[in-house]
């Protein structure tokens, strides 16, 4: 969602000037933050997801489905509730925030899941409570689906139906997209495009490879006059689904997990140590084949997005030689990180990191170690795109509003997040970014709970997945491709290895040693599910590290069931939701194997789809057999024990 | 038999009352053996024999790491400790309950969990015989793990794979109720005793521990590595853990297992 300040956002042009202030600025902030903070130790884990929905809108009579762009009238109404519990002092059970999207809305829980493994036996209800208070506030031929709906910038997609105006410059001028389909109740959205496209130059330019059926045409050139002329498609490649606007990506939903650390080190050294694994997860989560009513030859909404909010110049993308800008930069400011930022895995960092000296130095005599400080600086090089007039001047001790413009705006598959200045309940976290969102909570909880018990594990054992950087960013390209959970193989460590520097390890100074070429390309399933040879899949990892735990029975149920659900993916027992959509698509009668998916096929995908999510229908194929126990409140039983615990450990005290 | 020089993790006991020798075997902490995490475990005891098993490489595997407890407040842990017996002996109970204490340098443990022996068959008993009969084998160690818990040495007690009735009998008797059962993850969970359980707020925990746990290959390793002359069984073994609380890490598990020369 990203940061949600009120006031009078500047354009680009108005920014500029305020540019080099604001990191400045930013810098400063960060460093005053860090050193308030870095000594901030004993927090417990706390975690939550964020999920993103699609409000959808049927029109069974013409069998067309529409988006539906009521996501502000919904969020008033669910927000209205936020506000009625904070008068009466009631928690709040959720927390609702505004997409990209007009028909766009991302729901949290009200309060982070805990730390007891019995938490993660809450998540699904959570999620399911969710999606019913959503859905009671919908009309009757609406519905709230976790999908990336597939006919985004399709003509007439939006529900009112406006066109797209292409001379609409508050519409980064888009031939496909209108701007009533950006989410109008908070500036930041609108405000992000035209300053992206502002400091570009240009519109961007998605260009998606065209899957290519028997009746495509070959080379797909896809006539565009109906929607622009020749300076409107300029952009547009053969052979690929062009798109022209921030809404295909950033209008796109997606599945992320944030957990809290017990100190800094420990996050760090987490963001690391999750990096490796992004690929893994983009690849298993895969969902998204469908962009623009075209079947494409990716599954995942990952390059997509990184194209669309794409704010480099000419320049910096290596077009033109470098004279008004500082670097090429080979990233758009959506893409996987470039270094790691715990002090050991240095070794690991072989991408050259583009950074402005003066800002390194700033951080550098500001006392912050060399990683760190190169990770913030290489941060730093993406320009502020919401600066509002009214808040240029802050208190740096207080605020850190212009670091969290420019953080907010580097959208990476890992984020390391400072405790808020103004929140001393909240440590530092590191969010977990790359997982596309499934249709079905049962599906989110899994992958969410897979996250953050692979934490525990990696904590637990001091496991070390690290490998060069350069390695996950091949990863992530792998990730996408179609079926890659089947067809793909990964760079990844071939064997175990412990982290000989890990927070809390006892072992003094130990350092690790240089950086490991224990690598081999592994499929999914060995990386999951592990090999004969005795390399332990993660999955089996995370059992041996349960096998040792007290859980009780629902629980253990709940997450076997996950894991084992998990597992299948990995083997392509059960489908990705993106292998299932194109099955789907390629076996609909209304289909002419020409990769176009028409409104009639998105119609009964759409209808499968709602009644798969609503539980009415269940489809083996892509969710297999497995139920879990989740439940909305950890078991009474379960908590007199932590609370006699406690009075033990008290007496204990004295 | 002589171990110790072989082995340092291996202690003796007192003989048994038939004058057969007695040792307990500690492994330390093997969280975070990763040799051990790439054999072919299914079970407690595998685990365990696989670690000895890996012993018998050129130098004794360091697995007493360090002492990642040190660095954490007592409060903040949580020390559970299983018991798989083969004898109702409680004062093998009590030994292995010591012996942990010890190894962590605690005075006391969260949770212990007892999986009491199989009870030997006897043609032409009837259930109700049964059920008297292993009520009054279990008395003596119930009523030991209840006196742990009237000494705050022991936090909370449980017993593994018990049937409802079993546990109604056996709380009634000692007038105290185990607040935790723990069943096999594959088990249905009888509806009466999930009732009771709700009712008495009874903690029902999961577990993937074959029943009984298959103890042969433990001593089998042992006796293999150290080409002992004679042979052993193992009478009972301890599966201990430790884990933060509210950050769901284990920064310690190990086995405590005690093995008997056998005749």
């Amino acid at each position: 969602m990203g940061l949600l300040t009120k006031g009078s956002p500047l354009t680009w042009a108005e920014t500029i000037q305020h540019i080099d202030y604001i990191k400045e600025h930013g810098i400063k902030q960060f460093i005053n933050l860090y050193h308030r903070l870095k000594s901030r130790h004993g927090d417990q884990l706390k975690w939550g997801d964020e999920i993103e929905y699609t409000i959808i809108k049927f029109d069974h009579e013409n069998k067309k489905v529409r988006v539906s762009c009521r996501a502000e009238e919904l969020l008033n109404r669910l927000q209205a509730e936020e506000q009625m519990n904070a008068m009466l002092g009631t928690a709040n059970k959720f927390l609702w925030r505004p997409e990209f999207g007009a028909y766009m809305i991302e729901g949290t829980p009200g309060m982070p899941y805990g730390g007891l493994i019995a938490c993660f036996n809450i998540v699904e209800a959570n999620m399911k409570l969710r999606r019913e208070v959503v859905k009671k506030l919908l009309k009757k031929d609406e519905t709230c689906l976790s999908i990336s709906f597939p006919s985004l910038g399709v003509p007439g997609f939006t529900f009112p139906e406006v066109p797209a105006d292409r001379n609409n410059a508050d519409a980064a001028n888009s031939i496909f997209w209108p701007e009533q389909a950006v989410f109008l109740g908070h500036p930041r959205f609108k405000n992000l495009t035209k300053n992206i496209k502002g400091r570009r130059g240009s519109k961007v330019a998605i260009n998606v490879p065209i899957f290519k059926d028997k009746n495509t045409p070959n080379p797909y050139v896809e006539d565009l006059t109906a929607f622009g002329g020749p300076d409107d498609t300029r952009d547009a490649k053969p052979d690929h689904i062009y798109m022209d606007h921030m809404g295909f990506g950033m209008g796109c939903c997606c599945l992320q997990v944030t957990f809290q650390a017990v100190n800094v080190d420990e996050a760090r050294w987490l963001y690391d140590q999750l990096t490796p694994i992004t690929p893994i997860l983009l690849a298993l989560s895969a969902a998204t084949p469908i962009f623009r009513g075209k079947l494409s030859n990716v599954d995942s909404r990952w390059d997509i997005i990184s194209a669309s909010v794409d704010d480099r110049t000419r320049e910096e993308r290596g077009l033109e030689p470098l004279k008004n800008s500082k670097w090429v930069i080979d990233k758009s400011r959506y893409d996987s990180t470039d270094c790691y930022i715990y002090p050991c895995s240095v070794g690991y960092n072989d991408i050259p990191l583009q950074y402005d000296e003066k800002i390194y130095q700033q951080l550098i005599d500001g006392n912050i170690d060399e990683p760190l400080a190169k990770h913030i600086a290489h941060m730093f090089i993406r320009d502020p795109h919401q600066v509002f007039r009214e808040r240029i001047e802050q208190d740096d001790e207080k605020s850190s509003e212009h670091f969290e413009t420019i953080q907010s705006s580097n959208w990476m598959n890992m984020r390391f997040k400072p405790p808020p200045p103004d929140a001393p309940e909240i440590g530092w976290r590191v969010e977990f970014r790359p997982t596309e969102v499934q249709l079905t909570d049962f599906e989110n909880a899994a992958y969410c709970c897979f996250v953050v018990l692979l934490t525990r594990m990696i904590i637990s054992f001091r496991l070390t997945y690290l490998m060069p950087i350069s390695m996950v960013t091949e990863n992530m390209k792998r990730a996408q491709q179609k079926d890659a959970v089947l067809s793909q193989k990964f760079l990844f460590r071939k064997g175990l290895a412990e982290c000989k520097s890990a927070p809390e390890n006892l072992k003094g100074s130990e350092k690790c040693g240089p950086p490991s070429q224990d690598i081999e390309e592994m499929s999914i399933d060995e990386i999951m599910n592990g090999k004969k040879n005795g390399f332990p899949g993660l999955i089996s990892l995370i059992r041996q590290f349960l096998d040792s735990a007290d859980v009780d029975v629902d629980t253990r149920c709940t997450i076997s069931q996950y894991l084992n659900f998990i597992s299948k993916r990995a083997t392509g027992e059960i489908s990705t939701l993106a292998h299932w959509t194109r099955e789907f698509v390629q076996s609909h009668p209304a289909y002419n194997h020409d990769s176009d998916v028409n409104d009639t096929i998105v119609y009964d995908l759409m209808k499968k789809m709602d009644a798969i999510s609503s539980g009415e229908d269940h489809c083996d194929k892509l969710l297999g057999c497995y139920r879990s126990k989740t439940d909305h409140a950890i078991s009474a039983a379960v908590r007199k024990a932590e609370e006699h615990m406690i009075v033990s450990s008290q007496k204990r005290a004295h | 038999m002589i171990f110790q020089n072989i082995m340092p993790s291996i202690h003796q006991l007192e003989t048994t009352p038939s004058g057969l020798a007695q040792f307990q075997l500690r492994t330390g902490n093997i969280n975070g053996n990763l040799e051990l995490k790439c054999t072919n475990f299914s079970n407690s005891a595998e685990e365990l024999a696989q670690w000895i098993s890996l012993q018998s490489k050129d130098s004794i595997m360091d697995n007493t790491e360090d002492d990642r407890m040190a660095i954490h407040a007592r409060n903040d842990l949580k020390v559970t400790f299983k018991i798989f017996m083969t004898k109702w002996d409680v004062g093998s109970l009590e030994k292995a309950i010591e012996a942990l204490k010890e190894e962590l340098k605690i005075k006391d443990i969260e949770t212990v969990i007892v999986a009491p022996p199989p009870l030997l068959h006897i043609d032409g008993e009837s259930e109700k015989e049964k059920l008297a009969r292993w009520i009054d084998l279990m008395f003596p160690i119930y009523s030991r793990l209840a006196q742990y818990i009237y000494y705050s040495e022991v936090g909370a007690i449980g017993l593994a794979d018990v049937s409802l009735r079993q546990l109604k009998k056996i709380s009634k008797r000692v007038a105290m109720q185990p607040p935790l059962v723990q069943l096999h993850e594959s088990s249905h969970v009888d509806p009466e005793l999930r009732a009771f359980a709700e009712e008495q707020e009874v903690q029902l925990l999961a577990h993937v521990d074959p029943v009984p746990m298959p103890l042969a290959g433990v001593a089998h390793a042992l006796t293999k590595i150290t080409r002992a002359a004679g042979s052993l069984q193992t009478t009972l073994l301890g599966r201990y853990t430790v884990f933060i609380r509210a950050r769901a890490v284990m920064i310690s598990k190990g086995y405590i297992a005690h093995l008997e020369e056998t005749h």
